[in-house]
């Protein structure tokens, strides 16, 4: 028979079956307020991306009205670094690529985009690219394919795409391609589903899906799919690995772009997902039993909604590739190449 | 922000509240010490400095503006110091990697610091790095951040002349077999294995019919000893049609032994796909192939059940 596959075991009759959206809710928004708690404190190095997941996890629940949002565009310009261009995490720390994403994703999201300086940001962008099309998340040099996610995804939300080199980009993507189909962060890397999900929104995003040949295409599904685990049904990010329900939205995603959603089983991935809440306090965990955190909340209700599992009066359409609300990519007419 | 694999352990009133003062003391001591530094970074002194964001990055190694300043610290420091502190970092680094061996920013201060030593200093610490990653590896077989250092480290010790490449290439290839050999199913291994096969390939185009087939052996061996070892079988598929192609693939060498490996494993949803692929444009076999896949479908996997319906 072989070794068996390594998964977790959910006991299905005594969990969580329906949807807490207003514990949820509560969570999030009281995850916003606990700024003495040390798991709130000791992330500030993160925190604009901890804010995007609030924000685009209540919005999808339809209640980004909850929060304060002058609050938090005031917290994001404060962010600012008119230096560079860039957002930092935090007040006082460094600007980075990861979190001006975060930073745009929110202004687009709470309808300031008339705040962000594009020519500056423009130029912070250009300046990260490098000679062979990657992109450097600061200064510093280092280099991973999801500064290159980031990056278009800026410049697109902005309505900039040409401030790039897009082939040679694209060539720095293809160079990160391994014998699964899948991607890794630098040329040589392993394939990893995270990875791969930026690899696969950037080509969305600049169109150029259709630089992986057919067989490449089906060879990636193939590997995505086989990354729902039998017992628990929920997904994993890697072979041999245990699931987890962030990779319900890097694998579903990267699916959903590739039109093979349906090659895994819809039902068991739904149903880990909503044993991963948290009865007592809301919120979602990577797998059922553990801590919740508000970035495995937003990437189990993106889940959900990529499954379709949930009418969209409870939880909104989520973009695939921009993992944002789709009535806001439909507004700004961002288009996006899906298969 | 973001827990992964901690279990939730209810607790009462009393114990919470215990571990919430304690908690708050941590964060308290943390949240000054960061903001001391980040208010002072312009008129602290590098030593000072290199202290401080000590003491914050060896239980939080992901906070990169710390990193930042140390580098900024480093780099003012005058030639001797420099060194000195470069070399230091390195021990720095793998004090916080114990508390985290998946920091991104911890792996590539390290690989900055390398960086430096070799470039300023002609001090080439490439090769002794090559014994830290086979520690972590020993540690975490599958620490993704590893190999990637370690990938990034064997291309700097690439040797130049063309008639070493060949020894290098194979010395790490048998370093990975015999990773394989630990755990048949070290998907990690198998995936640096595809990169040096394609370098070895590259660099002895007349060899390449050998080399296949050597290597079609060891996956052989792996799906032989472990009929559900998945690295194996993704192997496999590449090998088969992205390597050899479907007009190379013979008969006798490829496709007997997985039919007699089908045999000892029936109903193996792997053998029986890769079976599915090499039948495929083969008529007498066309019956059986689509007898497979919808076995495949209804009865052996039926959670990729539209995955195995659209391959017929």
């Amino acid at each position: 028979m072989g070794t068996p596959q390594r998964d977790v075991k959910v006991n299905y009759s005594e969990v969580q079956k329906d949807l807490l959206i207003e514990k949820h809710c509560a969570f999030l928004i009281g995850y916003g307020r606990s700024h003495n708690t040390y798991e709130y404190g000791a992330t500030d190095y993160l925190r604009m991306s901890g804010i995007y997941w609030l924000c685009t996890c209540l919005d999808l629940l339809h209640s980004l009205k909850l929060i304060d949002q002058e609050h938090i565009i005031d917290y994001i310009q404060k962010c600012y670094d008119k230096n560079s261009g860039g957002y930092s995490p935090c007040p006082n720390h460094d600007p980075h690529l990861l979190y001006t994403l975060s930073a745009v994703q929110l202004l687009v999201q709470l309808n300031r985009t008339d705040l962000i300086d594009k020519q500056s940001l423009c130029s912070y962008i250009k300046q990260l690219q490098q000679d062979d099309g990657s992109f450097i998340g600061d200064q510093w040099g280092e280099i991973d394919t999801r500064f290159s996610f980031c990056a278009v995804a800026c410049l697109k939300l902005i309505d900039s795409l040409d401030t790039i080199d897009i082939d040679r980009a694209t060539n720095f993507i293809m160079s990160c391609l391994n014998f699964d189909g899948g991607f890794g962060c630098i040329p040589g890397a392993e394939s990893h589903a995270g990875q791969i999900y930026c690899c696969l929104g950037f080509l969305s995003l600049v169109q150029r899906l259709d630089n992986l040949d057919l067989s490449t295409r089906n060879m990636l599904a193939w590997w995505l799919c086989e990354r729902q685990l039998d017992k628990s049904g929920g997904l994993n990010g890697r072979p041999e690995k245990l699931p987890d329900v962030c990779y319900s939205w890097w694998v579903l995603a990267s699916l959903k772009i590739l039109g093979k959603i349906q090659w895994i089983n819809r039902e068991k991935l739904s149903k880990f997902i909503l044993a991963s809440q948290d009865d007592e306090t809301g919120g979602c965990s990577d797998r059922p039993g553990n801590i919740p955190d508000p970035f495995h909340t937003l990437f189990g209700i993106a889940g959900l909604s990529l499954l379709n599992t949930y009418d969209e009066n409870i939880i909104r359409k989520v973009n695939p590739v921009l993992c944002m609300p789709e009535y806001i990519i439909q507004k700004l007419e961002i288009k996006m190449q899906l298969l | 922000m973001s827990v992964h694999g901690q279990v939730k352990v209810r607790t009462s009133a009393e114990q919470k509240a215990a571990r919430e003062r304690e908690r708050a003391e941590k964060l308290r001591l943390y949240s000054t010490q960061y903001e001391n530094i980040l208010n002072n970074r312009q008129l602290m002194d590098s030593f000072n400095l290199l202290k401080q964001t000590e003491n914050i990055l060896v239980d939080h190694p992901d906070c990169f503006t710390l990193w930042n300043i140390r580098r900024e610290s480093i780099v003012k420091l005058e030639n001797g110091k420099q060194k000195e502190y470069l070399e230091k970092e390195l021990q720095v680094t793998q004090m916080c990697l114990k508390s985290n061996s998946k920091s991104y920013s911890c792996w590539y201060q390290r690989q900055w610091c390398l960086k430096q030593l070799k470039e300023k200093f002609n001090l080439n610490l490439y090769q002794n790095e090559l014994e830290l990653c086979k520690k972590y590896l020993e540690y975490d077989e599958r620490n993704f951040h590893c190999w990637a250092y370690r990938y990034y480290l064997l291309e700097r010790l690439c040797p130049s002349s063309t008639s070493e490449l060949e020894p290098f290439y194979e010395n790490e290839l048998s370093f990975l077999r015999s990773t394989i050999g630990i755990n048949l199913s070290n998907y990690s291994a198998w995936h640096y294995r595809s990169k040096y096969l394609d370098k070895l390939l590259d660099h002895n185009p007349s060899h390449r019919s050998t080399l296949l087939s050597t290597e079609w052996q060891l996956v052989l061996s792996a799906v032989y000893t472990d009929c559900s070892d998945q690295a194996a079988w993704f192997y496999a598929r590449w090998l088969l049609f992205k390597q050899l192609g479907i007009q190379l693939i013979s008969e006798d060498e490829h496709i007997k032994p997985l039919e007699e490996l089908d045999e000892l494993e029936s109903g193996n949803k792997w053998c029986m796909l890769a079976l599915c692929q090499l039948w495929k444009g083969k008529t007498e076999n066309n019956d059986k192939r689509i007898n497979y896949l919808e076995q495949l479908a209804n009865r052996i996997d039926p959670d990729r059940e539209q995955f195995y319906r659209d391959q017929i």
